[in-house]
């Protein structure tokens, strides 16, 4: 860049975005109910910084004074090249979702208090900036406990219902969970180095799996990646849309974030078997999220499972860069991380953009349950638009973003099956280029079921037929994010300039725009030349015939009706017999009247799923930590003050003897 | 140029010839004269010309879709070597096979989306059990293609095709590609392609509302599309004989086309013979594809 | 490209047994075997042909007839007269039974050297062998009747016969005859005692069987 390179000049850019989110935040909390335009501008003010500063900002350190007595480490602030790249996310997607909330807080406004709300953004968003910048394990766990409580307030923001409050409930169990086994992991590599900072962290070999496994495992759970993705959909269909929008679009990245710093880039932790157990946790995620989003009825259930499934496919990437590492393999690595890393930004686009969409939906007709909705594309033709394209995206169709970046993976998995160094390594890894297929070709079916179900045909209900669409800031929104969409995929060169400085840093190597050999731009311009000449041609061939609209094809059996439509559920239904196994999954069929058979008075049917691993899995083991806990804890909790009394001695006792010894 | 002319020359006629080939021996089986060789031509341009019905409930999603299924057939059909003729590399640098895939992937979400946008209860059928035979189909294409692709050592379509190949690993592909393309193409024993009954029709389901020029761009990208997977199953099917791709490239192109044909009569022969599964044996049928795929996998990842 | 001819034949062998592993139809199920038993057969005229030794010549005769025409004849005579059409197998689907057989044919390929006499140099072959027994052992675990039971016990014996093939230098002609005629016969037993099973039951479910503990 031209700028020139003031040492930690970032974090000019960076501080004042802070600084106008701050603003937020206590001024949200003053002025809890208002609805004034100074949050949304603010916001999208800071985010726009940020988004500045990871395309013009400079890299290099920044550390604070710190009164001696608080320990060596330190509050110390890095900017790479990669973290320079997830700051650009969270700026991308901080605009837009600055745009679209005024207008969707405004439907919200008897249950939740806006002002609130924006105080929890933007602190949400302070927070992730912390978590990208920290350089060292104190200042991430600050910020990354910060990042869960004020994302914890915003799922409950509409605490006055109480299936949001069990949500928010759930959600702060797992952070905890996740949080637990994240400090675990950091206290053991810091008493392994004797150091706080990720710099100094070189563990390799046998030393390295206790540390490793243990952040892997608070990773997963922040990722919300198999077998801990349960907390997800039950907590981003909570939150109110653009926060589901952050939440999944780029809070839970900020675990990849770690995920690469750690593991893949700088030799930091590396554990063996930790790319094989990444890449099979990710294969199963990938699947397992897509089949139950395929499974769902409401629209934000739906988008949050698909965000398993993404986090499934970014993982598989970085799976595959670090058994790169592994093997010697540096064109694997650099593909792997590539994909891994634009996959992040490509979802973080097109996530929160069918979560608008879905967020406009919702503010539009008041309704999530996709069986009451359908023709919605003639009645919101821009959201509909957006969310078509978004969903074209998610399902990587060529020339969306999505494409670049599954491209990039499939090579990965291609350069593995070319040069692994064993033929069951090779066969494993075209043996992951089909289940990639099977995953995509899934949520080929789960967003044409989401589409169809939602945008065409007729509408269901009366508050679908009854919609308008939705104001300008929304639609602007969500426009912006499409364009992103097909823009960073026609000209992906755009995005894997940038990104080859981030996958520079795993040391030098070819650059990873050269193995992106598709000319998509070429493809666009003559695919639009065909469709216009054929439109041409059959507009020439036809001429001065008419015309007609008609009704559509009802078999001579009168007027058409919406419940003659293929619903979400049959929609899905051939799929789901398919994998049976993997759930219990019934379609209970109620008929009722005199000859119930044949002439039915009344009919329904009802389908119901429910999935193995949490009844048979979670339920159980739940339920007896709770019996476990609960006996144990009237042991404890005697309820007598010289108990607990004596407690404290015991507690005292034991630091004496630890600082004595120590 | 003269590939150049010869490519334009395949996909304006081939597609349909196929088609109408297909028709025609179907007839024969069935003791009847059956159409010209030639009907889905006249079909295609009587349609063409005809003025369109468009359901009420249709938004641009069912107008625009056949246009851009069409031209992605086209580029599609273009791009990949199914007749065994190849764009010079000057011109196109590299036909991938995920790009082909994808983009057959594109003219499927788009066809999907149009068959629901009319609210017929037909187009959610045909579109639910598309997306099913999807699910299935998809993984053994790319692990087909995949396997032949390391064999090659390319992803690059034309550099797969340009290297010799086991004949075993051609033999189980070229079966699973076929496998495939009977399930993408609608054709027996997945779905019948002259059926209207609800119970059994996958395609014709999807396309019923569609008339007049929107249904002739339909038909024509169905055929174009029967063309790229029939005419890459022959491509594989060829090289079980070793010695084919030492062949000058003219007799290749020829067998090529041979092979297409060959393909698709044996197909009207099935079909004459065959009965169409029940909808809930289909995915034992496909799983075919999916383990042929596996097994060139395993023989192509040992050297 | 180099490619042996022994190696082939026992791919496809195997190939057909992963095969039959998921088809349904009793018929086809019959003709797979046959097949398999042809592809076997060849293997066995290949040796021939290439060591020049006269008895694998009249071995490749004798299989063929006897384990390729009239074994599955008779099975496909029995299946016939029970009316017998399918088989859908038990609780697995045999579709997943197909993968599962995928994945025995997989581990058989990559360890086939742990089963293979290396001073013949046929691992290949071995592991194809190994899978064969290991597939005909899925497939009875996997079906319902009695009769497929019978068809999975002669891909077994395919995979036996195919090891002490390739593994062994040729055993004594007199060996190998003994064990098709009693392959035969025991065929032939079977049958017989599916057709009382019938008689007495009103059906070959191997499942239903536990009752007769009672």
């Amino acid at each position: 860049m031209d700028i020139p390179d003031i040492p930690g000049g970032f974090a000019y850019w960076c501080g004042a975005a802070l600084f106008a989110w701050l603003i937020i935040t206590v001024g949200g909390l003053y002025l809890r109910r208002s609805h004034s335009l100074f949050f949304p501008i603010c916001f999208a003010l800071g985010s726009l910084l940020i988004l500045l500063c990871a395309i013009l900002g400079t890299t290099g350190t920044v550390a604070l004074p710190l009164p001696s007595y608080l320990g060596d480490a330190g509050i110390t602030f890095t900017n790479d090249p990669l973290s320079r790249w997830f700051l650009g996310i969270i700026g991308l997607v901080g605009i837009p979702v600055a745009g679209f909330s005024p207008g969707y807080f405004r439907h919200l406004q008897e249950r939740i208090a806006v002002g609130v709300v924006w105080s929890g953004l933007a602190l949400l968003f302070i927070s992730m900036v912390g978590v990208v910048l920290s350089a060292n394990a104190i200042v991430f766990m600050v910020a990354w406990e910060l990042m869960a409580l004020s994302s914890f307030l915003l799922v409950a923001s509409e605490h006055s219902s109480r299936h949001i409050r069990h949500a928010a409930l759930v959600y702060l169990g797992a952070t905890r969970a996740g949080t637990a086994f994240l400090m675990a992991g950091f206290l053991w590599a810091h008493q392994l180095t004797g150091s706080w900072a990720f710099a100094d962290w070189h563990l390799t070999g046998v030393a390295a799996i206790g540390p490793a496994f243990l952040i892997l495992l608070g990773l997963l759970t922040k990722a919300g990646s198999w077998p801990f993705h349960l907390w997800l959909p039950i907590a981003h269909p909570a939150a109110p849309a653009p926060v589901s929008a952050v939440m999944s679009g780029v809070m839970i990245k900020t675990a990849i974030y770690a995920m690469i710093r750690l593991f893949v880039i700088g030799d930091h932790l590396s554990a063996p078997y930790l790319g094989v157990v990444i890449l099979l946790l990710g294969a199963i995620s990938a699947f397992w999220g897509v089949l139950f989003a395929l499974l769902q009825h409401d629209l934000k259930r739906l988008l949050a499972y698909s965000s398993v499934e993404n986090i499934g496919i970014i993982m598989m990437g970085i799976g595959i860069a670090i058994v790169g590492r592994e093997m010697a393999l540096p064109a694997l690595a650099l593909l792997g991380l590539g994909a891994a890393l634009l996959h992040t930004l490509n979802h973080a686009i097109f996530k929160s953009l069918l979560f608008l969409g879905c967020g406009a939906v919702d503010a539009q007709t008041h309704l999530r349950d996709v069986e009451y909705m359908g023709g919605l594309l003639r009645r919101m033709p821009w959201t509909g638009a957006g969310f078509i394209v978004g969903s074209a995206a998610i399902c990587s169709l060529p020339p969306m973003n999505g494409f670049v970046s599954e491209w990039l993976l499939y090579n990965g998995f291609f350069e593995l099956a070319l040069h692994g160094p064993t033929a069951i390594v090779r066969l494993g890894a075209i043996l992951l280029m089909g289940w990639l297929a099977l995953v995509g070709a899934l949520a080929l079916a789960t967003f044409t079921k989401a589409v169809g179900v939602v945008f065409l045909g007729l509408p269901r209900s009366a508050a679908a037929e009854k919609a308008v669409e939705a104001d300008k800031g929304m639609l602007a929104a969500q426009l912006a994010l499409a364009v992103c969409c097909a823009l960073f995929g026609v000209l992906a060169v755009l995005v894997l300039q940038p990104l080859g400085q981030v996958t520079a840093l795993l040391g030098p190597g070819k650059a990873l725009a050269t193995y992106w050999t598709i000319p998509l731009p070429l493809l666009v311009i003559l695919l639009v030349t065909l469709v216009a000449a054929i439109t041409l041609g059959v507009v020439w061939l036809a001429r001065g015939r008419k015309t007609e609209r008609y009704i559509t094809w009802e078999c001579g059996f009168g007027t058409l009706n919406a419940r003659m439509q293929y619903s979400a559920a049959s929609f899905a239904q051939p799929i789901v017999r398919l994998f049976g196994g993997l759930y219990h999954y019934v379609m209970r069929i109620d008929r009722r009247g005199q000859n119930k058979r044949h002439f039915p008075d009344e009919m329904s049917a009802e389908m119901t799923h429910e999935p193995y691993l949490e009844t048979r899995v979670y339920s159980p083991l739940l339920s007896g930590i709770r019996r476990l806990a609960s006996s144990f804890l009237l042991l404890l909790q005697g309820g007598s003050i010289h108990q607990y009394l004596f407690y404290m001695l015991l507690v005292l006792a034991l630091l004496c003897w630890v600082g004595v010894r120590g | 140029m003269i590939i150049l002319l010869l490519i334009i020359c395949n996909i304006l006629f081939i597609p349909l010839l196929l088609i109408g080939v297909i028709n025609k021996i179907k007839a024969l089986l069935q003791t009847r004269v059956g159409a010209p060789v030639l009907q889905p031509f006249y079909d295609i341009v009587k349609f063409l010309r005809k003025g369109e019905t468009i359901s009420e409930t249709a938004s641009w999603v069912f107008i625009w879709t056949p246009r851009v299924t069409l031209g992605i057939g086209i580029m599609a059909a273009a791009l990949v070597p199914w007749s065994g003729l190849q764009l010079p590399p000057a011109w196109w640098p590299a036909t991938n096979l995920l790009l082909a895939l994808y983009l057959l992937g594109m003219s499927k979400f788009l066809g999907m989306l149009a068959a629901m946008d009319t609210g017929s209860a037909f187009g959610g059928l045909g579109a639910s059990r598309e997306a099913t035979i999807s699910v299935l189909v998809e993984p053994a294409l790319l692990i087909g293609l995949g396997s032949l692709a390391v064999g090659a050592g390319s992803m690059d379509l034309a550099a797969i095709y340009a290297h010799p190949m086991h004949p075993l690993v051609a033999a189980l592909i070229g079966a699973a590609l076929l496998i495939a393309a009977l399930a993408e193409l609608s054709r027996m024993p997945v779905d019948d392609p002259t059926t209207h009954l609800e119970l059994t029709m996958v395609h014709e389901a999807m396309i019923l509302e569609n008339s007049g020029r929107n249904l002739a761009l339909t038909e024509y990208a169905v055929a174009l599309r029967s063309c790229i997977y029939f005419g890459l199953a022959a491509q594989t099917l060829w090289r079980v004989w070793p010695g084919f791709s030492e062949q000058s490239s003219w007799m290749q192109y020829l067998a090529g086309l041979g092979g297409l044909f060959a393909l698709g009569i044996a197909v009207a022969i099935a079909e004459g013979v065959l009965v169409k599964l029940n909808w809930r044996r289909v995915p034992n049928f496909l799983i075919l594809a999916t383990v042929f795929s596996l097994c060139a996998a395993l023989l192509a990842v040992t050297r | 490209m180099e490619y042996s001819w022994l190696d082939i034949l026992a791919a496809i062998a195997a190939l057909l047994g992963v095969w039959m592993c998921g088809v349904i139809r009793m018929r086809t199920l019959l003709i797979g075997l046959a097949l398999q038993v042809a592809a076997i057969a060849g293997i066995t005229f290949y040796i021939g042909m290439t060591t020049h030794v006269m008895h694998f010549l009249i071995l490749a005769a004798v299989v063929l007839v006897v384990k390729a025409i009239a074994i599955p004849g008779y099975l496909a005579w029995a299946a016939e007269q029970l009316e017998i059409r399918e088989d859908r197998g038990v609780t697995m689907a045999p579709v997943l039974t197909m993968l599962l057989g995928f994945a025995a044919l997989v581990a058989c390929y990559f360890e086939a050297s742990y089963i293979a006499v290396p001073a013949l140099g046929n691992t290949g072959a071995a592991g194809m062998a190994g899978a064969l027994v290991l597939l005909g052992m899925l497939l009875m675990i996997g079906r319902r009747l009695a009769i497929s039971q019978v068809i999975g016990f002669l891909v077994m014996e395919n995979g036996i016969f195919l090891y002490g093939l390739t593994q062994t230098p040729g055993m004594p002609m007199l060996v190998e005859m003994g064990v098709i005629f009693d392959v035969l016969v025991g065929v032939m037993v079977s049958g017989i005692v599916i057709f009382r099973l019938n008689r007495s039951f009103e059906h070959i479910d191997v499942t239903q069987f536990r009752g007769l503990r009672h």
